[in-house]
Order: C-alpha cells, then sequence, then structure tokens
C-alpha cells in the first residue's frame, strides 16, 4: 500500500484516486487499518467512503467537521439517508431536493472523479462554502469517495471581485450616460450658440469624471494585487513633502486658508513617496471638496508611541459639511459617496486608497466628523528610528 | 399642445437636464424629482402618464421601492414606469421586474431608443432588460 502524506488543501484528482484506491484496498483485504486512519484523520480535506453496496463505510474527522455532522449519525447509513443529512446541513432549496444524491449516484469513469465539482453553501460553520467530488474506485465503480475541500476564501474572493466589477460597471456608465446622451442631442438638434457651448461643457467635465474614475480603478487595483511590493519605500521628510503637495494642488487660498502647523523637528516617516503624496492629495482634495462653501483647512503633526514604536500623526481639519457616524464607517469602503446627488465630483474611491496605501505602509487612518461641523482626517505613519 | 404628463426622477442634474431637452418636444408637461420621496410626491399629486425612473438615488426610497407604490396605488394604474438606471446586473433586473416596473433601460442608452419606448409603451408588467441599441 502507497503511504500518501498528509494532503495539502488544493490536493488534485490524482490524488483523489491515490487515496481511493488505498482506501479501497484496505476496505478489500481489511487490514492496513491503524495505516488508512493514521492517513484520513490528518487529512485537511474531508473524505467519506461509500462500500459498493452503498453504505456509509468511513468518513475522517475533517469531513464531520466541515458537515457538521456525527460519525453516529452516518456510519453504516444508506447513502441517502446521508445525503437527505447533507442536504439539510447545507442551503439547497426545496425543489432541488435529491441533487446531492443524484450527484453521488451519477455514472462515473471507473477509477476517475465527477468531472464538476459541486459547491454547497453550509448553513453551519455559517457561511462556509465547501467543494464536493465524487471518485469511484477503479476496480469497482460501484464503490465511491466523497472529498471534500473548503473553498469558502475562494468563493468569498469571487464574489468581491465580481462585486467590484459590477460596482465598476455603474461608476463608469454614469458619466457615459450624460456623455452618450448629450452628444446625441447635439447630433439631432440645431441649438444656440450659448446651449451648445454648454453641452459641450457638460460633456468635457463628464469626461474628466470619466477619467479620474479610470485612472483611480487602476491605483486600486494595483495597489490590491501588488499588495505594497512595487512601493518604493525610503525615509520621507514630511515638511517639504507637505509643502510640494500644497503647491501643486494651489488650493485657492481665499476660500479656503490653509493653515500648516507642523513642528520643524518631526521625524522622518517610512514611505513610499509617491503613495504618500497622493494619500495627501485625497485627503487635501476631500477636505475642499466637501467644504463648498469655503473655510480653513489645518495641517497638523505630531509624534506619539505606539506600542512603543515611536509614529508621526499627520491631521487635516476642514470646517466643511461634515458627516455621520454611518457615513464615517462607510467612508472607506470602495465607491462609498457621503453625497450622492452628484454634485460633488468623485468616484468613491479617495479614502479606499489612502487607507490601503498607509495600512500597507504600516499606519493606520482614524476619521472623526460631525454634520455641519466638518471633518479631520488623522494618518498614522511609522518613522525611521523606532 | 401639452397633452401628457412625463415625470423625471434622477439625483443627477445632467441626466435630469439631458432628458428635459431630449423629450420636451412639446407633447409632455415635463416635472422632475431628485430623490425617491419627492417622486411619490409629484406622482401622486399630477399622475404622470410615465415616469422615467432612476435606482440609485439619496434617501431612504429607492427607484424600486417608488416602482411598487406607484404600482400598489390605484389611482396610479396608468402609469407607464421605464427604470432608467447604470444598475445593469440580472439582479439589479429582476429587482426591477418584481417591482412592477414596465420597461427596464440601462445606461448609457440612446435617447432614440428612450423616445421610442416611451412613446410605444409596448408590453406593460414585462420589462425587457434593454443595453444600448
Amino acid at each position: 500500500m502507497k503511504i500518501i502524506s498528509i494532503l495539502p488543501p488544493h490536493a488534485g484528482q490524482a490524488v483523489i484516486q491515490d487515496v481511493m484506491e488505498d482506501i479501497t484496498q484496505s476496505i478489500d483485504f481489511g487490514d492496513h487499518h491503524e495505516q488508512r486512519n493514521l492517513i484520513c484523520s490528518q487529512c485537511l480535506v474531508g473524505l467519506l467512503t461509500l462500500t459498493p453496496a452503498g453504505t456509509v463505510f468511513y468518513a475522517n474527522p475533517t469531513f464531520l467537521k466541515m458537515t457538521n455532522l456525527s460519525s453516529k449519525e452516518i456510519i453504516g447509513k444508506p447513502a441517502n439517508v446521508l445525503c437527505a443529512l447533507l442536504e439539510e446541513q447545507a442551503e439547497i432549496s426545496t425543489s432541488r431536493k435529491g441533487l446531492i444524491e443524484e450527484f453521488i449516484s451519477g455514472n462515473i469513469v471507473a477509477g476517475a472523479a465527477s468531472a464538476r465539482p459541486l459547491h454547497l453553501f453550509m448553513k453551519s460553520p455559517l457561511n462556509s462554502v465547501i467543494e464536493l467530488t465524487v471518485a469511484s474506485s477503479a476496480t469497482n465503480t460501484e464503490s465511491r469517495l466523497l472529498y471534500l475541500r473548503d473553498v469558502t476564501h475562494e468563493a468569498e474572493v469571487d464574489r468581491m471581485k465580481s462585486e467590484f466589477l459590477s460596482h465598476a460597471a455603474h461608476e463608469l456608465r454614469t458619466p457615459m450616460a450624460s456623455i452618450y446622451g448629450f452628444t446625441e442631442l447635439l447630433l439631432a438638434q440645431e441649438f444656440d450658440a450659448e446651449m451648445r457651448k454648454d453641452l459641450l461643457q457638460t460633456i468635457h467635465k463628464q469626461t474628466a469624471w470619466l477619467i479620474e474614475i479610470i485612472n483611480e480603478l487602476l491605483d486600486i487595483s494595483r495597489i490590491e494585487s501588488r499588495r505594497g511590493k512595487d512601493f518604493k519605500v525610503e525615509p520621507v521628510p514630511v515638511v517639504p513633502l507637505v509643502a510640494d503637495v500644497l503647491s501643486a494642488m494651489q488650493i485657492d487660498n481665499q476660500r479656503w486658508p490653509v493653515k500648516v502647523d507642523l513642528p520643524v523637528e518631526l521625524p522622518t516617516v517610512r514611505a513610499d513617496v509617491s503613495k504618500l503624496r497622493q494619500v495627501l492629495i485625497n485627503i487635501l482634495g476631500n477636505a475642499v471638496k466637501y467644504s463648498p462653501d469655503g473655510g480653513p483647512i489645518t495641517i497638523s503633526g505630531t509624534t506619539c508611541k505606539l506600542d512603543d514604536k515611536t509614529q508621526v500623526s499627520l491631521t487635516v481639519t476642514d470646517r466643511g459639511i461634515g458627516m455621520t457616524e454611518e457615513q464615517v464607517a462607510r467612508v472607506c469602503e470602495r465607491f462609498y459617496r457621503a453625497d450622492t446627488s452628484g454634485n460633488t465630483p468623485g468616484t468613491g474611491l479617495g479614502m479606499a486608497i489612502v487607507k490601503e496605501v498607509v495600512e500597507l505602509l504600516g499606519g493606520s487612518v482614524d476619521i472623526a466628523s460631525a454634520p455641519q461641523l466638518g471633518t479631520t482626517v488623522t494618518i498614522m505613519l511609522p518613522t525611521v528610528t523606532p | 399642445m401639452l397633452t401628457q404628463k412625463l415625470l423625471i426622477v434622477d439625483d443627477q442634474p445632467e441626466i435630469r437636464k439631458m432628458l428635459r431637452i431630449a423629450l420636451g418636444y412639446g407633447k409632455y408637461q415635463l416635472y422632475e424629482a431628485d430623490n425617491g420621496d419627492a417622486a411619490l410626491a409629484v406622482a401622486h399629486a399630477e399622475k404622470p402618464d410615465v415616469i422615467l425612473l432612476d435606482v440609485s438615488m439619496p434617501g431612504i426610497l429607492d427607484g424600486f421601492a417608488v416602482c411598487r407604490a406607484v404600482k400598489q396605488d390605484p389611482n396610479l394604474s396608468g402609469t407607464f414606469v421605464v427604470m432608467l438606471t447604470a444598475r445593469g446586473s440580472l439582479e439589479d433586473y429582476r429587482a426591477g421586474d418584481a417591482s412592477g416596473a414596465d420597461a427596464y433601460m440601462i445606461k448609457p442608452c440612446t435617447l432614440a431608443k428612450l423616445i421610442e419606448v416611451v412613446e410605444k409603451r409596448e408590453n406593460p408588467g414585462s420589462p425587457v432588460r434593454a443595453y444600448t441599441s
């Protein structure tokens, strides 16, 4: 008998077949039980065997844990009892009753596994997703191995990806709708010069918005896929960087007088300078955008100790429209817009980028706000010398 | 002669402006609302023949909720509701269908197609999920 070491969670079909061969052999010859039990009990995948007569012969501890069933409930029981119990645990609607039994008893080529696995969404452990594969023995196609793999994480990643895509599509369609419609109007109707200019300005503005969305989508997906691996982390002096960002942004000092209150001795932080610049631009951009009536913006900084490590905290305070507690809680979510009226340009990605970047740099973001009073965004960043 | 009433519901001022220009060809008395609550108030007061209804709007009532309320009101039984939204997934369409919408159009769509749907008002109660065409 081949000894199979502890199976990796992503063991492929070849491994299933090996295991199955082993197990069916030990069923046939009635020995090697100890070895079999050792292998199967250590296995990270759920395994269950059905005898040629269709009764449950063995289930390993992982199988029981994944399905929330006990060996007392299933060992020696016919396959239909097992399937009914599994369907109870998985969220299978009454209209699809018998799905698992059909899947397990379906025709499978000798020594092969079912072509497509079945995904089960379990009630307990809550929200777990299990992939069920059935394989048949090479010698006796009636004896079966059920093979369970926990794919909760993969399923969640898939769900998040498709959610991101549908969100992105929605965000792109919104300015596209204006561009498409206004160009159609200009092509189909005659307008006087003033009106024509007005419509073209709208198209221009919506196109700029579209470009911003595309750039930020690319930014966030790049950050996501590289998880900071492409960051060029180096010592960054904060005071000159803030001055640099402010001169690039050219904030109208009449409407938004910016007061910079940074101590000259502020330590140098560890950061990627271009990413940190983007973080500051996003935060300051919001301070301006969400103070439509103008008002002072303050940038202050200090050092503090967190877990015995020195950090620099940078705070941007505005006197703008502010946010409710609920809006603050969601502001770093992708595509979340506190103002959905379309009156404030934006993509709903700015603060998501801030949070991702700062956290990848080993820092944290804190937001305090109150409606009509303004918002304070604080970022904490690790310093060069601890 | 403005013989019919049409209500435009969208939170984006640009979209309202676009629809106002496209549909202001002398047949419809146009009304506008930028959120669900305001839309329902206008609908009850004016009993429009057609409502062009966005889905994602600020406030408690989204477009689906507005559509449900319109369709449950016997006084508004003659109102034709066109969902006009950037939400293009199958789930969104199903939600629109379940809310009783008469047409489901996904932004961006051509104004020519939109005008055709508004003029013909075919198959009320069974919206066709239409991308740009």
